[in-house]
């Protein structure tokens, strides 16, 4: 087919082809370099976004964030030191078995009756865990009643300290993981326990200052007062119903 | 020549046309006739030996003719044949003896432009010999080309001739997109370098923005983990700090018989032989003090005898909130600021 194409005809159409490949070549230079053009209108109006900052503003802005953060996180080291540093404060790692606990849990009975002795303390001997009377936790409970059994021998060593001499009831109520708002990792979990008591106002005023600087993070979150002779308001023994929460945090935490 | 031998040899036209093309010949008068020619063939030749003889005597009739008219010394030195009958074998050596010059055969390709096979075609150059020539003394005067070529060989002849100047002419011109391309590329160098620049200086900009959008985001999540730890910390001694606070602003011979506290929401009820005025102070020593809020008097009674009947006691109820975390966090933030 190409002999018979006539020489000056393929010539012109060789020809042809370099003047449309140069034209080719033009025509994407062209559009390269309008898009360049366009790229650098486009970015020049981004920063123009940023005309009233400033690179030094927007560092100085970042430091000061920088800043802040620490300042956050250590504010978030003392608080969980300040709350959550005593081993009482913390969930154990090892919960042993159940039968220990039982042990346990008869040692502190003991131990409250041994040391409530001086002032006559009376209490629900089995301090909540009445089911466990004649019963055993099982093994999915068991870290849930361990640390129960921890906080209720705190709350009553705090009632033998402000001498409160009677605990007319116990009851553990459900327990609760609190996480940060949006959060799904808890940061502690919440131990309420519904205690009724009696005593006179400075055992109260004792006991409210004791919690407060608890081993265990103690928050009072109802608190009920009647006053059992109304008609004098001196000297007169309270009737408190009470629910308290323990914080308690994981052992892995900080 | 041909009517001679049709008449001789009593023969039809194209017949005596056709012998004289295929066996015709002429033999000068001292040669010998070629002895494979046939008896027909001998005919032939004595009639055709006759016709050209009568022309050779009519040639030198008008030569000396023109002799006569033009001048002695005019010399004819050759005799160019031409015409169809040109063509008859012998006829050259025939007139060269009987004219006595030189005689040749006439060579268009010299004066015209023609395809090559056209320079050595006899038919070619016998029959149109004429007809050129006769042109060609008219168009002495106003010279043309006379261009037999077809015109495709022409394109093909002139393309030939000015190739070089056409290719080169061509190149030239298809290259000036080209040219103009590279050109835009090499300016378009500064642009590239321009929008690497902005890159770079978007890059740290957008680094810088995203850090503090990071940071941002971590601060939020740092609030947001502390807050349930502050609520801890802030309600550990709510209780406490409340109670003293009530006893604080209790007025004199006055007590409470209940105090019920529910999350933020204290409802306190208590007995005072004061009258409605101190248990209002008492309402406005609540609302001034930096622990409560929305304090309000539910119920103040009338007064009734007390049980052993020596006091006209008044109840009373008033309920209050305790004043939030933020509000008090707020505040000695702000304290801590100014300390600062």
């Amino acid at each position: 087919m190409a002999k018979s194409i006539k020489p000056h005809v393929m010539t012109k159409l060789v020809l042809g082809l370099v003047f449309l490949g140069s034209l080719g070549v033009a025509i994407f230079v062209g559009y390269d370099r309008a898009s360049l053009k366009q790229s650098i209108q486009d970015k020049t109006g981004e920063l123009d976004n940023y005309k009233d900052q400033g690179l030094a503003v927007l560092n100085r802005e970042r430091l000061k964030l920088e800043k802040q953060l620490g300042s956050l996180k250590d504010i978030n080291d003392q608080m969980n030191n300040g709350l959550f540093s005593k081993p009482k404060s913390k969930m154990p790692k090892e919960t042993g078995d159940a039968l220990k606990f039982k042990e346990e849990l008869f040692r502190v009975q003991n131990k409250i009756k041994e040391e409530g002795l001086p002032i006559d303390f009376q209490f629900p001997f089995w301090l909540g865990f009445e089911r466990y009377e004649h019963d055993i936790p099982t093994s999915a409970d068991l870290p849930v009643r361990v640390k129960q059994l921890d906080i209720i021998r705190e709350a009553m060593d705090l009632m033998l300290q402000a001498k409160v001499p009677e605990v007319s009831s116990i009851e553990f109520l459900e327990s609760r993981s609190v996480a940060y708002e949006g959060g799904k990792d808890p940061l502690f979990r919440e131990f309420p326990i519904r205690i009724s008591f009696k005593c006179k106002n400075d055992n109260l005023i004792n006991l409210l200052h004791r919690i407060y600087v608890s081993e265990i993070p103690f928050k009072v979150d109802m608190l009920k007062i009647k006053v059992l002779n109304e008609d004098t308001g001196e000297k007169g023994e309270l009737k408190i119903e009470a629910v308290i929460v323990a914080a308690i945090q994981q052992a892995d935490k900080i | 020549m041909t009517h001679a031998i049709a008449s001789k040899m009593n023969i039809p036209f194209d017949k005596a046309e056709d012998l004289k093309r295929k066996e015709g010949i002429v033999v000068p008068v001292d040669s010998l006739v070629p002895s494979n020619i046939s008896p027909a063939g001998k005919e032939l030749t004595e009639i055709l030996n006759t016709v050209v003889s009568d022309m050779a005597s009519s040639i030198i009739q008008s030569l000396e003719f023109y002799k006569s008219k033009h001048g002695r010394d005019v010399v004819f030195g050759e005799v160019i044949l031409s015409g169809g009958g040109s063509k008859l074998k012998g006829i050259e050596d025939f007139l060269a003896k009987g004219l006595g010059m030189q005689i040749r055969r006439a060579n268009l390709g010299q004066k015209i432009k023609c395809p090559s096979n056209l320079r050595v075609d006899i038919d070619f150059q016998s029959r149109f010999g004429a007809a050129i020539g006769l042109a060609l003394r008219v168009l002495q005067k106003c010279p043309t080309n006379i261009d037999l070529l077809p015109d495709e060989r022409k394109e093909d002849r002139d393309f030939k001739k000015e190739r070089i100047w056409i290719i080169s002419t061509g190149v030239m011109m298809a290259l000036i997109p080209f040219t103009v391309a590279m050109d835009i590329w090499f300016q378009s160098g500064s642009l590239r370098k321009q929008i690497i620049f902005l890159d770079d200086v978007l890059a740290q900009y957008d680094d810088v923005k995203s850090k503090i959008v990071s940071l941002k985001d971590n601060i939020k999540k740092g609030e947001l983990k502390i807050k349930p730890l502050e609520n801890i910390a802030f309600r550990r001694s709510l209780t406490l700090e409340a109670f003293l606070e009530i006893e604080k602003l209790l007025p004199k011979e006055t007590w409470l018989t209940s105090v019920s506290q529910e999350k933020d929401w204290v409802s306190i009820e208590g007995r005072t032989p004061e009258s409605l005025l101190t248990i209002t102070e008492f309402k406005n020593k609540l609302s001034a003090s930096p622990l409560f809020d929305s304090v309000e008097i539910i119920y103040a009674s009338v007064p009734k005898d007390s049980e052993e009947g020596m006091w006209q006691l008044r109840d009373f109820s008033i309920k209050f909130k305790l004043k939030a975390q933020d509000t008090l966090g707020g505040a000695a933030d702000k304290n801590d600021k100014e300390k600062k």
